[in-house]
C-alpha cells in the first residue's frame, strides 16, 4: 500500500471536524435536495395580514397574479408575494404604506374611468389591458404604480422557495467537496 | 468622572484587530514582543453566523425578533460628516478581525507599476519601496493564509509560487475570457484568500457561496481566527474588547507613551501605556484617531507637524455592468457558488500598449455574481409582465455575467479628513470629516473603462441591460480607504518612512491602508498584510537594538 495516498491523520480529522460542523448545512441540504423537483409541501398557512385592509391586500394579490402568475409552477400568489408585499409596508413605514395604497386607488380610479367598474371586477383580460397601459405611461402616478409593484414582486417572488428553487432551478448555498466549474469544451479559450 | 488607568507599561500597544492589528500582534508576539490590542468590538462568534440560512428562512427569523451578527458599524452610534454635495460611503466593522470577516477575499500583488507609478507620471510621490522590498513578505503572506490562484505573471500583477490551486471558472467567466481574449483583452485567474484544498490544519471551502455573511467554517483568511487567535496563544498577547480608542498620549520628550480610550459600554474613559503604539483601526479611524491626539508638542496632531496626515485620502472608482451571453441563456442551471465572488480577475494593461491617454494611472476588472444567483433582480428591468415575463426571466437566470471594473485615483491635497470643526461623538470626541471629490481624471479613465466592457461584452455578443454610461459608484463604495497617513521618502511630504513608523514620532507605526502612498486599481489587503509583516519585523529588530 502507497502510504502516500493515504491522507495524513491530522487532515483527515480536520477534513471531519470541519463536515460536522456544517453537518446541519449538509443535512439541509440533502432534504433541499431531496425536495428540488417536487412542490413545496403544502402546510397550512398561518400568515397574518398586517398592516394592509381587506380590499388593498385583494387588490395588490390580484396585480402580483398578474405580474407573475401560476404557470407551470407556482406563481406569486402560490408563494404568498401579497403576504410579503404586506409585510414590507409594515416594514418600510408609513410613508411607502401610502405610497403604494395611493397608488392602488389610483389603478381603482383609472378603471372607474375607463371601464365603469374597479379593477377587480373587470374581466383578466382587461385587468391585463389596463396594467399594459400604465407599464407604458410617463412619469404617471400609475406608471409609478406599475413600476413598485413590479419590482416588488419580482424582488420577492424569487426569494421565496417557488419562485428561486421551483422556477429557476437554484440549488446553491450547500455543501460541495468540490467546486466542479465550467466542464464545456466549447466554453474554454 | 474617575480616571482608571493601567499602572502597566507594555511593550507594543496595537491598535485594531483588523488585517494590519492582527499581523502586527501575530508577528511580534511570536518574536517574544508582549502586546496589548485594543479592539473596538468583541469576537463575531462563528455559530451565529447564518452562512446556510435561505432568503426565506431568513426573513421567517427576522420575524420571529432573531439576527444575524452586526457586522457594520452603525452610523447613530458612530457618525461621520461629509459636505452635502460629495457624499462618501464608509462601511467599518468595530470587532475582532475588523472587515476581514466580511471581505472580499481579493488577493492581488501590487507591483513597480504601483510602486514607482508617481516617478513615471509625476503625479505627487512616490512609495520609499519598490516590489522587491515586499516581494518575500507577498511571500510568507501567501504561505500563511492561504491564496488560491493562478500561476499567471505580469508587470501589473506578479505571480506567486504559493497559490492554493485556483476554482474552475463558471460557464459565463468561462465565455467572458474566451470573448476577451479574441479582443486582446487578457483574462486570468483571480486571486482569492479562500483555501482550495486543507490549509495549516484549516478546512477547505465547501463552496456555499455565503462568504459575505461570514464563513462559518473559516475557509478563508480572516485577521481574527487567522492571526489574533494563534497570536493569543503564545501568551503574549492581551485583548481588551470594547475599547474604542480616542488618542494617543505622548510624553515631555514627544514620544508617545499610551493611548486614552472609552469602554464601548460603559463610555468611562481609560487610559494604557505602553511603549510603543501601532496603529491598525483602519484608515478612516486610524486617522482620526492621530489628528486628535493633539498636544502642545503636536498641535495638528501627532507627528503631523507637516499637515500630511489627513490629506491625500484615495477611494477607487467603479461601475457595474450585468448582461447575458448568448450561449447560456434557456440553459441548465448549475450550482455557481463556487468560493464566493469571481473566479477570474482582468489586470490593469492600460501602460503597456504605447497608446497616449487623457488620463493618469489605470483600472482592472472584477467579476462578481456570474451565473445563478439567490436573486433575479435584475429581472425588474426586463419588458412586460405576466407569464411572457416570467418565461423570459427563467431563460435569461442560468446566462446572467456581470462586470465591475476598479479604477485608481489620484492622490489630491484636498481630498481629506479633518476633525477641527465637527461634532463630537457620545464619548466626546470629534467625529472625522470626509471631504472626497474626484476629478477629470478619473472620469477619463471612467471612459475607457466602459469601452473595455463593452469591448469584451460586443466580442461575447452578450445582450447587456441598460447602463447609464459615465455613471460611478458613489464614493466610498469600494471599501478602499487609502493614503492618509502615507508612507514617503521624504519627511516634508510624508508621515511615515519606509517601514511606516512615523517620521516624528519614532515609536510610532501605521500599518494600516492609511500608510499607502496610492491607492492602485488592485484591492489592498494583501499589501497590507504583507507591509504589516514587514513593518513589524522592522520595529522588533529596532526594539531588539535599543533604537525603538
Amino acid at each position: 500500500m502507497n502510504r502516500s495516498l493515504l491522507p495524513d491523520r491530522r487532515d483527515a480529522l480536520v477534513q471531519i471536524t470541519a463536515a460536522a460542523a456544517a453537518l446541519p448545512a449538509l443535512a439541509h441540504a440533502q432534504q433541499e435536495h431531496q425536495h428540488h423537483d417536487a412542490p413545496p409541501a403544502s402546510k397550512p398557512t398561518t400568515r397574518k395580514i398586517r398592516v394592509a385592509t381587506a380590499e388593498q391586500f385583494a387588490l395588490l394579490s390580484r396585480v402580483a397574479d398578474l405580474i407573475i402568475p401560476r404557470t407551470d409552477t407556482p406563481g406569486a400568489v402560490d408563494a404568498a408575494v401579497p403576504y410579503l408585499i404586506d409585510r414590507e409596508m409594515a416594514r418600510r413605514g408609513d410613508g411607502f404604506r401610502q405610497e403604494l395604497t395611493s397608488g392602488l386607488q389610483e389603478l381603482d380610479r383609472e378603471a372607474r374611468r375607463r371601464e365603469g367598474r374597479v379593477f377587480l371586477d373587470l374581466s383578466e383580460e382587461r385587468q391585463m389591458a389596463l396594467l399594459t397601459a400604465a407599464s407604458e405611461q410617463r412619469d404617471t402616478p400609475l406608471r409609478h404604480l406599475f413600476d413598485t409593484m413590479k419590482n416588488l414582486v419580482i424582488e420577492l417572488y424569487y426569494s421565496t422557495p417557488q419562485g428561486l428553487k421551483q422556477e429557476l432551478g437554484w440549488n446553491a448555498n450547500t455543501f460541495l467537496p468540490e467546486f466542479p466549474g465550467c466542464t464545456h469544451g466549447e466554453h474554454q479559450s | 468622572m474617575q480616571v482608571k488607568s493601567s499602572p502597566t507599561v507594555h511593550d507594543v500597544i496595537v491598535i485594531g484587530s483588523g488585517a494590519a492589528g492582527g499581523m502586527a500582534a501575530w508577528n511580534l508576539t511570536r518574536q517574544g514582543v508582549n502586546v496589548l490590542m485594543l479592539d473596538a468590538g468583541t469576537r463575531f462568534p462563528r455559530t451565529s453566523f447564518w452562512s446556510h440560512v435561505k432568503p426565506w428562512d431568513w426573513r421567517d427569523r427576522v420575524d420571529r425578533g432573531q439576527s444575524p451578527p452586526s457586522f457594520y458599524l452603525d452610523t447613530k452610534e458612530q457618525p461621520y460628516e461629509t459636505p452635502e454635495e460629495h457624499p462618501f460611503y464608509l462601511i467599518r466593522v468595530w470587532g475582532r478581525g475588523g472587515k476581514t470577516n466580511v471581505w472580499g477575499r481579493v488577493s492581488l500583488r501590487y507591483s513597480d507599476v504601483d510602486f514607482a507609478g508617481p516617478e513615471k507620471d509625476g503625479w505627487e510621490i512616490p512609495w520609499p519601496i519598490r516590489y522587491r522590498d515586499v516581494a518575500p513578505y507577498y511571500d510568507k503572506v501567501d504561505q500563511l493564509i492561504g491564496v488560491c490562484g493562478g500561476d499567471d505573471d505580469q508587470d501589473s500583477l506578479p505571480g506567486s509560487r504559493y497559490h492554493l490551486p485556483a476554482p474552475a471558472p463558471r460557464c459565463g467567466e468561462r465565455l467572458l475570457q474566451k470573448a476577451a481574449k479574441g479582443a486582446g483583452v487578457s483574462i486570468v485567474s483571480g486571486r482569492r484568500a479562500v483555501l482550495t484544498r486543507q490549509h495549516r490544519g484549516r478546512a477547505a471551502c465547501h463552496y456555499c457561496g455565503a462568504c459575505g455573511r461570514g464563513c462559518d467554517v473559516s475557509a478563508f483568511f480572516n485577521a481574527s481566527d487567522y492571526l489574533v487567535d494563534p497570536a493569543f496563544e503564545t501568551k503574549k498577547l492581551r485583548i481588551v474588547d470594547n475599547a474604542v480608542a480616542a488618542r494617543i498620549l505622548v510624553d515631555d520628550r514627544g514620544l508617545a507613551n499610551g493611548v486614552q480610550y472609552f469602554d464601548r459600554v460603559t463610555r468611562e474613559e481609560k487610559k494604557v501605556y505602553g511603549k510603543r503604539i501601532v496603529v491598525a483601526a483602519s484608515c478612516v479611524d486610524s486617522t482620526r484617531l492621530l489628528l486628535n491626539s493633539r498636544s502642545d508638542r503636536y498641535p495638528n496632531g501627532i507627528g503631523n507637524s507637516n499637515d500630511v496626515i489627513g490629506r491625500y485620502l484615495c477611494e477607487q472608482i467603479r461601475f457595474h455592468l450585468t448582461a447575458f451571453v448568448p450561449e447560456l441563456l434557456g440553459g441548465p442551471v448549475h450550482n455557481d457558488d463556487g468560493i464566493g465572488g469571481e473566479h477570474i480577475y482582468m489586470p490593469r494593461f492600460n501602460h503597456r500598449d504605447g497608446r497616449q491617454r487623457d488620463y493618469l494611472r489605470g483600472f482592472g476588472m472584477q467579476f462578481w455574481g456570474c451565473g445563478a444567483q439567490d436573486s433575479a433582480s435584475w429581472g425588474k428591468k426586463l419588458p412586460g409582465f405576466g407569464a411572457s415575463l416570467k418565461a423570459d426571466i427563467k431563460r435569461h437566470y442560468p446566462a446572467l455575467v456581470q462586470l465591475h471594473p476598479y479604477g485608481e485615483t489620484l492622490p489630491r491635497r484636498e481630498n481629506r479628513i479633518t476633525v477641527e470643526k465637527t461634532p463630537l461623538d457620545r464619548y466626546g470626541v470629534p467625529i472625522a470629516r470626509i471631504e472626497y471629490a474626484i476629478g477629470d481624471n478619473e472620469h477619463q479613465m471612467a471612459r475607457e473603462m466602459y469601452e473595455t466592457c463593452e469591448t469584451i461584452l460586443k466580442a461575447a455578443k452578450a445582450e447587456v441591460m441598460p447602463y447609464a454610461r459615465g455613471h460611478l459608484d458613489t464614493n466610498g463604495g469600494a471599501i478602499h480607504e487609502h493614503g492618509t497617513c502615507r508612507m514617503g521618502a521624504d519627511p516634508k511630504r510624508s508621515a511615515l518612512n519606509a517601514f511606516q513608523q512615523m517620521h516624528e514620532v519614532k515609536n510610532v507605526f501605521v500599518v494600516d491602508g492609511s500608510a499607502f502612498t496610492t491607492a492602485s486599481e488592485k484591492n489592498p489587503t494583501l499589501t497590507i498584510l504583507a507591509l504589516a509583516w514587514r513593518a513589524t519585523d522592522y520595529m522588533a529588530e529596532e526594539m531588539r537594538a535599543g533604537r525603538v
